[in-house]
Parts: structure tokens; C-alpha cells; sequence
């Protein structure tokens, strides 16, 4: 961006006299540039005060000694004074209104949209109408020895640009004018409105904040780019319970004013190509932050920028006397134009798969989103408004396969099994929308449903006299990671009427290993409320005989791999073997999934294997079929 | 009183090492030496690999790549040699602490910005040392480092009102903790046993037509911080752009007509600069 001089240093002793005269034209010179200025700016104010600034800023350009008064409509109607430059000249710029208002200034101003004055040689003034088509929001008053009439375009033009400016805050805004204490009280100068921002931390909302990050993938070309990043502090629930809420709420304050600071910083800004007013910084959620930048001339370069707002925390929050080291983790998309119609919604959602991928790496990492992320053919939008659709219109069914025991040949359960069919009839695997489900949150909804729908059935059969089977659920990882789901699950069994032992709650050890913590605090709890606990696809996750004598488990499941090369290999015979082993001498009963043949039904009932489930023994099938085919005949 | 309790405080900072008292023992006694100087740096591996790469960075201009202590500080001399020593040593004792709402690294890209800038113009303007004006740059808001260790909660009180805009920030320091950045700074250089041209350099920035005998250095200073405060070159808490003294651009000997050039040379210097000094 051209730079521009300041006016005293274009010529520092005579530039008043020079500015006064104006040009031929009636425009000053730097006019333009002070307006092309303050139209860039515009889109990136997110509260009056910002807004202020732009005009200050340029009548400083053009007038460097003004005076100003800014007057806004109250609630009631009338105008008053809410901010003053400088603020040491309050009481004079209020006597002067008092004095315009009764000479009628104030009246021409409101109706012809401007107004002049002049009250002796330092007393000349412009005041001049905050409007647009549909409103009039106020009045700035300047005044200033060398204002001329050549000045009412300049000034009007920029007066017009706030008007727009505050007709776009409003939109968000809830409150939109806090009026100052009663004249008199003087003690607080400021002004606090029009804010569309959180409270907290004075930064903008995340409706702001989406707002301008789609207007910047609008703007998005091949080479300049608009982005996202999303930070979220790692554990931050740890620093509210360990420390207190006042804390946790000084510690965010001081990470976003830090991160404002470096993200204002040249330094930064140069990184990956921007200018200021191209980056907006955004409280999103209430420990995570978003950086929305437009114009990127270098987005390759977008994982340093991360790397360096990391630096910028390095050195950790002073709480209490003692200091404390806080990781963020960070994740980050990017658009550049053409090459997909993107929205803010999606680059946003981009940017928190990456976040997950950066949080699942460690501490205080960041990632960047790769679009060979997401399966191909599975559009995750689409599967996401799917899943909503389905929730809504209860088109998810329920299919249950029997398990039995292998020495017996018993009935002894049912896996609960989700299923979901389209409204043209295809049915949509789970394998391509749980992980969706589980990247946007809905898995928490879905995971209710299920267990309410599995409870009805259960009560149902239970009414008609059936075996008392127990089902087998499957917990997500995300559920896991939530402190209240043991509260949770028993809250929705007790309103539906069922004992918790006849849940059986099936658990990856992939799950269990993503904080692993949380995880076993859950299980216990879980274990401790009458739930049953199985270990899901045994031997294939991330676990595994370190920790499994730790979980409060009450069996295992053996992964289907295991089971498949049964028959042919002999490694895996050893390997079942030994998993079967092992469960046995931790004292865990043993299900096998995917028995597909005799000999694998065989092969595991001789080595001790206590229950099995797969196609050899019945497919899943909806609940009419199952009633028919495994309990009709207990029930007789 | 307030003020008081707090200058009493500044003791609680972290004192400056022994390495930089025994380096500028070695200056300012009459027969010591830069070779003395230079097996002090060298006594410490960390040291001499920073003040290494802090004399070729564009701050001294050496006409090319040096490798030797002795050789580095024998070109850019005694009085920079004191500098550059004090300058690395604050940085690695005032690194790793925090500071609250601003960062150690935004604080110090502010504080090198001011400096590379002072340089500039002092030796543009032809009126201010450029070795002292790069110094009193570099330190001119080292005040805050005691207001916002010592007094986190009033500090942040008033960063607070200065956010919502009720004045300058300097203003709002003196009236939240009865004393500016600007006294406490002066201060805490005459605790270090600085020259009086850096203290009032400090003690004035913001007020040059203040200085009883206005020096050319404070003006520079005062300058120099509006110049990088606008180009939000780092910054040290401040979102305002302080208001020009005439009298100090005056007295800068400044050509108006070099001023561009000036922003560019501090953007490109500054940017090297703080990657010599904030490199591990």
C-alpha cells in the first residue's frame, strides 16, 4: 500500500496555512488517499471504537490539531455526546454543542446533512450528518481553525463511510448504545458501544468473524487466498477446575490481547502475506480462537504463521504467583478461489478436522488441512446435512446380530448394529458416516438415539415375555472423552426404564488411548453404575497388554482379523490362541466377531473361546426378524 | 506512595549478569581493552554466538561476514561494543518471563524496531549520536518490563481502559499506578549506572519539549517510536500512535524527503535484526 505522509511532514511549519486553501479543484490533495484508506479499514472495524479510529486517523491526515465530538442517537432519541478528541477538550466541545444546538446548527446539520459555523477565529466548525438511506445515526462535530468550506466533501464522504460502517455493526450488535454516566460524572471518558464483541476479551464475535471469512473466500483469487485457523487451548477445562474461573477467564483475556498484539504486528503480517486489515481475530467458541485472514499472498507459508503465534506463548501466563505453561494446538484451511465453491461453513469445518489432527499429534502442534483427508465420493457437507435430515425424520433403523455361546449354542445377546437407508433406497454404510458423525459432534445426538431406540426394543420384548437378552452398544471415542457420560447414559436408561445391566458397552482401545485418563475415569464410572464393559476389536488398536489389565473391562472382543485367517493360517490360530490366552488369565470372557465358516466356529470353541457372533451364526437383521428368528422360540 | 513501593521493588527484577559488569569493567578501565572484552564474550559459547551474529546483522553494517569476536568488535568499536554486550544480555535475561498480555517477543520486536529506527535518523538527520540513539531506542519503554511483572493486575487494569479507548496509555499507567513507563524506565537505567543521555531519552520520549536542554537523541527517540508505532513494528502495549513534537522533528535535522526511505530501511533492518537477537 502506498504510504502516506503525514501532512506536518510534508512541510512541518507552514502546513496549516497551505491545507486551508484547499486546491483549485476544492479537494485536497490527500483527500483521496485518506479516503481510499478508510473504505480499505471499513471491513474489518468490528465495534464503533474501531470506527472511530478510521475517522480520527484520517481527519488527523488532513487536520492534524481538529477537535472532535461524536454525537449518536440514544435509544430515546436524543443525541449525545460519546466520544471526544481529545478527550481533555470534553468540556469545551460540549458548551460548544450546547451553544450550536441553540443557534439551530444542529437542526440544518440533521436536515441538510451538513452545517458550518464559525464563533471566532478558533472556533470554526463543521458538523456533519451520520447517516444512510434508512437512518440517521448521529452527528461529528469538528472543529479546527483551518476547516473550509472545500473541507464539507472530504469530511462528508468519510462521515458516510461510519454511517455504512455502523449500519453493517448494528446487524449483530445486540446492544447497540450504552449511553456515558450523566454529565457531571467525567470520570470515565469511554465509550462502550455499538460493540458487537465478547465481553471478555473485547474481541469479535464468531457471527463477525464467519461473516468475514466468507466475504473472503468471495474475494479469493488463484493467488490470493483466504484462511482459516482455528486454535483451541489444549486441557483448558484443567486450568478453570485447578485454579479457579476468575483465572481461567484473566488467562484467556491475556492470550487473546497477546495474540491481538502479534497478530497486528508487522512482523506477522508480512509472514504470509497480508496487510492488518485483512486478518480478523475472533473469540469462536469459549476456549478457542479463529484467525480469519483474506488476501494471502503466501498461504504456504500458513504453518508458520502458526509456528509463530506459538512463539508468542512460549513463554507461559503468570497465575498466582506462579507460572503457567499453556499449548495451543492449531488448526488451519485454506481457499484459493476457482478451485471449489467453498464456504465460510466448510472452510471452517476444514479447519477443525485439521484442529483434531493437530490435537490427536500432541501438544501444541498445528496441522494443515489436506482435502485427500476426506474418503473420496463421501462429500462430508452432504453426508453432514444427511445425518441431520435422518435425526430428524428418524430414518436411522436398528439391526441386531445374535451372539451365542460357543459351547452351548445359546443365545446369549444381540450387538446393536446402526443402519441408514436413503430416501431413494440406498443404504449408506456406517463405515462412510460415523466418522463424519464423529468429526462434527452429531455422534453425541446419533449415540442417544441409539440407546433409546435399544432400550425400547428391550422393554418391548421384555413385555411380550422374551429371553432377557442383553444388548451390545458401541461408544464413540467422542462420547468417551465426555466427563458427564456415565450421569448421561444412566440418566436416559432411567427415563427409559431399563437396568443398565442389560447394556453391554463395547469400547475400541483406540478410544480408550486418546486420553486415556478421562477414558478409564469414564469406564469406572460406567462400571461402577452396572454397565458391562467390552473391549472392542482386541488386538488391533493402539493398546494394548500394558494397559488392558488396568481397564475395568468385563471381556474383550477379538477382532474379526484375527478370526478370518483362522482356518488357513497357522500364525493366526497362534495368535488367537494366545489373545484367548491371555483373556482367560486375566479372567476377561472372550466374544469373537466375523465367524464366517464351521471351522473358525470350531477352531475357537475348542481353544476356550466363550461366545461368538458373526454370518456363520446369523446375520444382522431388524428387530421382526430377530424376534422371529432367535426368540420366538425361547418364548414358547 | 504507590510509586514508591514500587521503586523499591525493582530489585525483584532479575539483575543484569556478571558477564556484562565485568565486560563493561573492562571498557571503562583506562588500560583495559576490546581484548579483554572480547575473552569475556567468548568465555561464554551462547554470548559470543549471539553477539556474533547481532554485529553482522544490518545494525553495524559491516562490510562483510565476520567470524571473530575480536575482529567483530574491533570494527564496530568500543561504545557499540558496550551496547551490543548490555542489548544481548538483556534480551537473554528478560526472554523467558511472562508479561501478560503481551508477549516477551512482541515487546522486544518493539523495542529493536525503535532502535534500528533512532539509527536511522540519527544518522540521516546528522544531529543525534546514532550508536546512543540506537540504544536509547532499543530501551526508551523498558519501563514496562518492571510495571507489567511487579504490578500484573494493574497493569492489566490499565491496558484494560486504554482498550476501550479512555487515553494513551502512559497517561493510564500514571493514573492505575501513580508512575509511567517513561519515569520507572529512567530509573531503572540509572540502577544500571547508564549515562544520563539514555535516561533522558527514556524519561522524555514522550514529552521531548519537557527536557530542560532538549537533546538531539530524545528526539530521535520520540520519532522513532511514532514511526514503528505505526508501522506496528511489534509493540509494547500501546495501540495508539503517539501525537509528533514539532520541536523534536525539528530538531532531528531530519529531511522531510528522506523519510520514506527511512520506513523502508527500518522494515528490511528490523526484520534481520530481530532474527539475530531472538534466534536460540
Amino acid at each position: 500500500m502506498k504510504q502516506i505522509p503525514h501532512p506536518r511532514f510534508l512541510c512541518p511549519a507552514e502546513s496549516v496555512n497551505d491545507l486551508s486553501s484547499g486546491s483549485a479543484s476544492g479537494i485536497h490533495p490527500l483527500a483521496l488517499d485518506v479516503l481510499r484508506e478508510a473504505m480499505a479499514r471499513l471491513p474489518a472495524c468490528r465495534s464503533f471504537a474501531e470506527l472511530l479510529a478510521v475517522i480520527e486517523r484520517g481527519t488527523r491526515l488532513l487536520l492534524p490539531t481538529a477537535q472532535m465530538a461524536f454525537l449518536l442517537r440514544q435509544p430515546d432519541a436524543c443525541l449525545e455526546i460519546v466520544h471526544c478528541v481529545p478527550s481533555a477538550a470534553q468540556d469545551r466541545l460540549r458548551a460548544l454543542v450546547d451553544e450550536l444546538i441553540e443557534r439551530d446548527r444542529f437542526g440544518q446539520a440533521l436536515k441538510q446533512g451538513f452545517a458550518w459555523a464559525s464563533a471566532g477565529p478558533d472556533r470554526t466548525c463543521l458538523l456533519s450528518r451520520i447517516s444512510t438511506t434508512s437512518r440517521i445515526h448521529g452527528l461529528v462535530l469538528w472543529v479546527d481553525p483551518a476547516l473550509a468550506p472545500p473541507w464539507h466533501q472530504t469530511l462528508g464522504a468519510l462521515t458516510d463511510l461510519v454511517g455504512l460502517g455502523l449500519e453493517r455493526l448494528n446487524e449483530d450488535a445486540e446492544a447497540v448504545m450504552v449511553p456515558l454516566p450523566p454529565s457531571g460524572a467525567r470520570s470515565r471518558p469511554a465509550l462502550d458501544v455499538a460493540i458487537p464483541a465478547d465481553r471478555l476479551t473485547g474481541l469479535a464475535h464468531r457471527a463477525h468473524f464467519m461473516r468475514f471469512l466468507q466475504q473472503a473466500i468471495l474475494d479469493s483469487v488463484p493467488h490470493l487466498s483466504a484462511a482459516a485457523l482455528l486454535l483451541d487451548i489444549d486441557g483448558f477445562h484443567r486450568v478453570n477446575r485447578e485454579l479457579s474461573y476468575e483465572s481461567g477467564d484473566q488467562i484467556l483475556c491475556e492470550l487473546a490481547l497477546r495474540l491481538d498484539g502479534a497478530l497486528r504486528s508487522e512482523s506477522t503480517c508480512d509472514r504470509v502475506g497480508v496487510v492488518e486489515h485483512d486478518i480478523c481475530f475472533a473469540r469462536t467458541g469459549a476456549d478457542e480462537f479463529g484467525v480469519a485472514l483474506a488476501r494471502v499472498h503466501h498461504p504456504q507459508r500458513l504453518g508458520e504463521l502458526a509456528a509463530h503465534l506459538h512463539s508468542h506463548i512460549a513463554e507461559g501466563f503468570l497465575q498466582q504467583g506462579s507460572r503457567l505453561h499453556l499449548s495451543v494446538s492449531i488448526g488451519i484451511a485454506a481457499a484459493s478461489g476457482l478451485a471449489e465453491s467453498t464456504s465460510a461453513q466448510d472452510l471452517m469445518r476444514n479447519a477443525d478436522t485439521a484442529l483434531k489432527r493437530a490435537e490427536q499429534a500432541g501438544r501444541n502442534r498445528y496441522a494443515l488441512y489436506e482435502s485427500s483427508w476426506e474418503a473420496p465420493g463421501t462429500p462430508h457437507l452432504r453426508t453432514e446435512s444427511l445425518l441431520q435430515e435422518a435425526l430428524r425424520q428418524d430414518s436411522f433403523t436398528l439391526h441386531f446380530q445374535p451372539q451365542f455361546a460357543l459351547a452351548t449354542g445359546h443365545l446369549t445377546g444381540a450387538e446393536v448394529l446402526l443402519r441408514l437407508t436413503l430416501g431413494d433406497g440406498t443404504p449408506l454404510s456406517p463405515a462412510s458416516f460415523i466418522p463424519v458423525a464423529e468429526s462434527t459432534g452429531q455422534i453425541i445426538e446419533i449415540g442417544e438415539w441409539v440407546l433409546r431406540r435399544a432400550c425400547r426394543q428391550l422393554r418391548v420384548w421384555d413385555a411380550l415375555g422374551l429371553a432377557r437378552i442383553p444388548f451390545a452398544v458401541n461408544v464413540s471415542a467422542i462420547e468417551l472423552s465426555q466427563a458427564d457420560l456415565s450421569t448421561r447414559l444412566q440418566f436416559i436408561l432411567e427415563q427409559e426404564g431399563v437396568g443398565m445391566e442389560r447394556l453391554h458397552l463395547e469400547i475400541t482401545e483406540t478410544a480408550i488411548a486418546r486420553n486415556e485418563a478421562l477414558a478409564i475415569a469414564n469406564l469406572k464410572a460406567l462400571r461402577a453404575a452396572g454397565f458391562e464393559i467390552w473391549i472392542d476389536d482386541f488386538g488391533t488398536g493402539y493398546s494394548s497388554l500394558k494397559s488392558i489389565k488396568n481397564y475395568p473391562a468385563s471381556g474383550l472382543k477379538l477382532d474379526r482379523e484375527f478370526v478370518k485367517d483362522l482356518s488357513e493360517d497357522q500364525a493366526a490360530r497362534v495368535v488367537a490362541a494366545s489373545i484367548l490366552d491371555l483373556a482367560r488369565n486375566l479372567g476377561y470372557p472372550v466374544v469373537a466377531e466375523g465367524i464366517e465358516n464351521a471351522v473358525q466356529c470350531a477352531l475357537l470353541r475348542s481353544q476356550g473361546c466363550d461366545i461368538g457372533q458373526g454370518f456363520h451364526l446369523g446375520h444382522p437383521v431388524d428387530a421382526l426378524e430377530f424376534q422371529r428368528l432367535y426368540l420366538s422360540g425361547g418364548a414358547n | 506512595m504507590d510509586a514508591d513501593r514500587l521503586i523499591e521493588r525493582l530489585g525483584e527484577l532479575p539483575s543484569l549478569p556478571a558477564v556484562y559488569h565485568r565486560v563493561r569493567e573492562a571498557i571503562e578501565t583506562p588500560d583495559g581493552s576490546l581484548e579483554t572484552v572480547a575473552g569475556l564474550i567468548e568465555s561464554d559459547p551462547s554470548m559470543s554466538t549471539r553477539v556474533l551474529r547481532v554485529a553482522n546483522s544490518p545494525l553495524y553494517g559491516l562490510a562483510t561476514e565476520v567470524d571473530d569476536i575480536r575482529r567483530a568488535l574491533t570494527l564496530i568499536g568500543t561504545t557499540a561494543t558496550h551496547h551490543l554486550v548490555l542489548s544481548t544480555t538483556l534480551l537473554t535475561v528478560f526472554r523467558d518471563l511472562p508479561l501478560g498480555a503481551v508477549s516477551m517477543r512482541s515487546f522486544w520486536e518493539h523495542g529493536l524496531a525503535c532502535g534500528v529506527a533512532a539509527r536511522l535518523i540519527a544518522r540521516q538527520g546528522g544531529q543525534a549520536n546514532p550508536e546512543h540513539a540506537y540504544l536509547a531506542g532499543l530501551l526508551h519503554d523498558i519501563g514496562r518490563l518492571p510495571l507489567y511483572i511487579l504490578e500484573p493486575l494493574d497493569m492489566s487494569s490499565a491496558l484494560q481502559a486504554h482498550r476501550e479507548r479512555q487515553g494513551h496509555l502512559h497517561d493510564l499507567e500514571q493514573q492505575y499506578l501513580g508512575i509511567d513507563h517513561t519515569e520507572l524506565g529512567a530509573i531503572l537505567l540509572a540502577h544500571w549506572q547508564l549515562p544520563e543521555v539514555f535516561r533522558s531519552a527514556v524519561s522524555d520520549h514522550h514529552a521531548p519539549w519537557r527536557a530542560s536542554r532538549s537533546s538531539p537523541e530524545t528526539a530521535v527517540v520520540h520519532v522513532a517510536d511514532l514511526i514503528v508505532n505505526s508501522l506496528r513494528l511489534g509493540t509494547s502495549g500501546t495501540r495508539w500512535v503517539p501525537v509528533l513534537d514539532d520541536g523534536a522533528w525539528h530538531l532531528t535535522g531530519l529531511d522531510i524527503e528522506r523519510l520514506p526511505t527511512i520506513l523502508e530501511a527500518t522494515i528490511t533492518a528490523t526484520r534481520d535484526v530481530i532474527s539475530a537477537f531472538m534466534e536460540a
